[in-house]
């Protein structure tokens, strides 16, 4: 991977939501980088601030929230052309005026949202809905627009694309509905997709299919995804790289293969282990102990300290940063060369 | 959707004749004779007996009341005892267009005010214009119409001076093209009077609306899109959030008759409401039935349009 082209390089993102309860750190700097044509994996539990990564890139924060630090570098000389930036290199998505972030969104990243049932308006037509992104971004005339959007349908193999044109949101499957998303995400060839549990409402069935669906696609419009779950299955299926995320910071990142296979930092471990598998012989089901922490009085230094098998004094007082512990995989812990030796004692075993 | 609103009229018809069957024995019901009420203390009793007659009040109930049914069938409705023997149409002919004027003109001010207000305040949740908002809403909500009307008379009438207490328009003159602006300075307290009870319920329900609205995945992925502010609001999010408010208007062009019946009395209209009140007083049994009558018909009406508006903004809606 370290040979391919950078696309997006977040770093020390930093996002607050001024709440009547008090302020939620529910960003504490992150930093992860996602490279052309691949698929990064955002791993972590409900809550520790994944889809707030993507909606702060996105610069769609609700108005509570705000983001108070950080860079995030995109690579695409296309959007550059689009904004009008001149600069050599890469820009700051987070310095865009707030004119120019309307027309990055859309055209440079989209989303995927989550629930196909509450995705699309259920007031338009779904091919209004796509007309739009088209019309908006690839200055289409109505029935070139019309054209394309047909031709899309037909890729996500919603046939006939003519019929599915003209339905409303309710008129169709959540299967259906999600490829429409898709479709609306896809419309303007963007180069970064975030894709916020692309398929947690649907079936297992139609998770499958849709996922194949999003890969293909992927690589039919060469664009990268940000993939955003909880759901490790998911991840181990469809990833290239994976970022694990734990309240508000990302902790490791490694090609899938490596987290799944040896994980350094010890709350990946236990996300891991976490998963039943159906050849082991076990009674009970194993688990991290502690709950995940409040994110308006986080704990002091790591935040997995509580939580952790391995914590010193050190892990109390300060956030360890982000060190490359073994080649292409960095780990954010204090005591990670003691988790490298407990890992080795076992091999040995 | 012919086929819906035929069923919706037919179902229309049964009701006119249960509202019709009910309001009659009802009336009939009320102490008090029709024709001594009309003549005085001092009518005599022979008097009193040949106006029976002629009104067909010695008649058995229920032949006034299939005469009565015949008369509806008809297209007719019958003489007002009070105004006797002036039809009872002519008079709501008379009466109606002035309520309609500042009836339609308050649901206008409500509208055109509450939406946009209800609007701002959601998508500035929290913000000052929120809280004029919300301030508005609680004080209209909570204002007796009457109230607030005699209120309006005594300091911006009285007090100030800046309009008549009671409007003094020349009748029809409302309903012409320029009288229809022209006479908005004599109606304004009336139409303030109706209107605020009305922009604020409207407005409390349009900001919550449309604050769920908001909320919503598809308002994120519109904005994902890259779709500016407005577009995301104005035509993403409104009309959606428009779909509960637009029950709200049509309830309130049938409040507006309730309404009537006190704004008329405080500001000495002589509109439907008006009407209504006397011929409740004077036992003008034709009056009484035949504006019922109507109103439920308005009633029937509204809904149905209501309906129709409904399966209009909102695709899910399928009348059958």
């Amino acid at each position: 991977m370290a040979d391919k082209e950078i696309l997006m390089e977040v770093k020390d993102l930093v996002t607050r939501f001024y709440t009547e309860d008090g302020v939620v750190m529910a960003l504490e700097g992150v930093n992860f980088a996602v490279y052309k044509g691949e698929t990064f994996a955002l791993v972590g539990e409900t809550g520790c601030g994944k889809s707030v990564t993507s909606l702060s890139i996105l610069r769609l924060l609700p108005v509570s929230g705000k983001t108070l630090r950080g860079e995030v570098l995109f690579h695409d000389e296309e959007s550059k052309r689009r904004l009008g930036i001149k600069k050599e290199g890469p820009f700051d998505i987070l310095k865009l005026s707030s004119k120019q972030a309307l027309r990055m969104r859309g055209f440079s990243m989209s989303l995927i949202t989550q629930d196909p049932m509450t995705s699309l308006n259920p007031v338009y037509t779904v091919g209004d809905q796509i007309l739009e992104v088209l019309q908006l971004h690839k200055k289409l005339s109505d029935k070139q627009a019309k054209k394309e959007a047909l031709r899309l349908l037909e890729d996500v193999e919603l046939t006939p694309a003519e019929d599915i044109f003209r339905k409303y949101p309710h008129q169709l499957s959540g299967g259906q509905r999600q490829r429409i998303v898709i479709v609306i995400s896809l419309a303007a060839e963007p180069a970064l997709i975030f894709a916020d549990e692309p398929t947690t409402a649907l079936d297992v069935t139609i998770q499958a299919r849709v996922l194949e669906l999003l890969r293909e696609l992927k690589e039919e419009f060469n664009t990268s995804l940000v993939l955003i779950t909880h759901n490790l299955g998911i991840v181990a299926e469809v990833s290239d790289r994976i970022g694990v995320m734990y309240a508000g910071r990302v902790v490791e990142i490694a090609d899938k293969y490596t987290i799944f296979k040896r994980p350094l930092h010890p709350y990946t471990q236990g996300l891991i282990a976490a998963v039943p598998k159906i050849t082991e012989k076990k009674d009970t089901l194993s688990f991290i102990a502690g709950t995940v922490p409040n994110l308006i009085r986080p704990p002091s230094g790591c935040r997995f300290h509580p939580r952790c098998p391995y914590a010193t004094d050190i892990c109390k007082e300060e956030i360890p940063s982000m060190e490359e512990a073994e080649p292409q995989h960095f780990v954010e812990c204090w005591n990670v060369d003691e988790v490298i030796k407990d890992l080795e004692k076992e091999e040995c075993e | 959707m012919r086929e819906y609103i035929a069923k919706k009229l037919a179902i229309a018809v049964l009701v006119l004749i249960g509202v019709y069957t009910i309001t009659f024995f009802l009336t009939f019901m009320l102490p008090g004779d029709p024709a001594r009420v009309s003549l005085g203390q001092h009518g005599s009793e022979e008097a009193v007996e040949l106006i029976r007659q002629q009104w067909s009040l010695d008649e058995p109930r229920y032949v006034q009341y299939v005469s009565y049914l015949q008369l509806f069938i008809q297209g007719e409705m019958g003489k007002s005892f009070r105004y006797y023997p002036r039809d009872v149409i002519e008079l709501i002919r008379y009466r109606f267009p002035v309520t309609a004027y500042y009836g339609l003109w308050s649901i206008i001010f409500a509208v055109a005010v509450s939406i946009p207000l209800g609007v701002a305040a959601a998508y500035k949740q929290n913000s000052i214009i929120d809280n004029i908002a919300v301030l508005i809403s609680q004080i209209g909500v909570s204002l007796p119409n009457f109230w607030l009307g005699m209120m309006l008379i005594a300091i911006v009438a009285v007090r100030l001076g800046w309009v008549n207490p009671v409007p003094e328009v020349q009748y029809g003159y409302y309903w012409t093209p320029i009288g229809f602006f022209a006479s908005l300075k004599d109606y304004i307290l009336p139409i303030l009077t109706v209107g605020t009870g009305m922009l604020a319920s409207n407005t409390r329900l349009t900001r919550s609306s449309m604050l769920e609205i908001i909320r919503e995945d598809y308002i994120t992925l519109a904005r994902a899109k890259g779709l500016s502010e407005r577009t995301v609001v104005l035509k993403h999010a409104l009309r959606n959030a428009l779909i509960p408010v637009v029950t709200n208007v049509g309830l309130q062009f049938l409040l507006l008759v309730g309404g009537a019946v006190l704004t008329e009395t405080v500001f000495g209209i002589n509109g439907i409401g008006k009407l209504y009140i006397d011929a409740i007083n004077y036992r003008d049994y034709p009056v009484v039935i035949a504006l019922t009558l109507i109103y439920t018909g308005g009633v029937v009406l509204i809904n149905l349009i209501v309906d129709l508006l409904y399966a209009k903004i909102d695709p899910r809606v399928s009348l059958r």
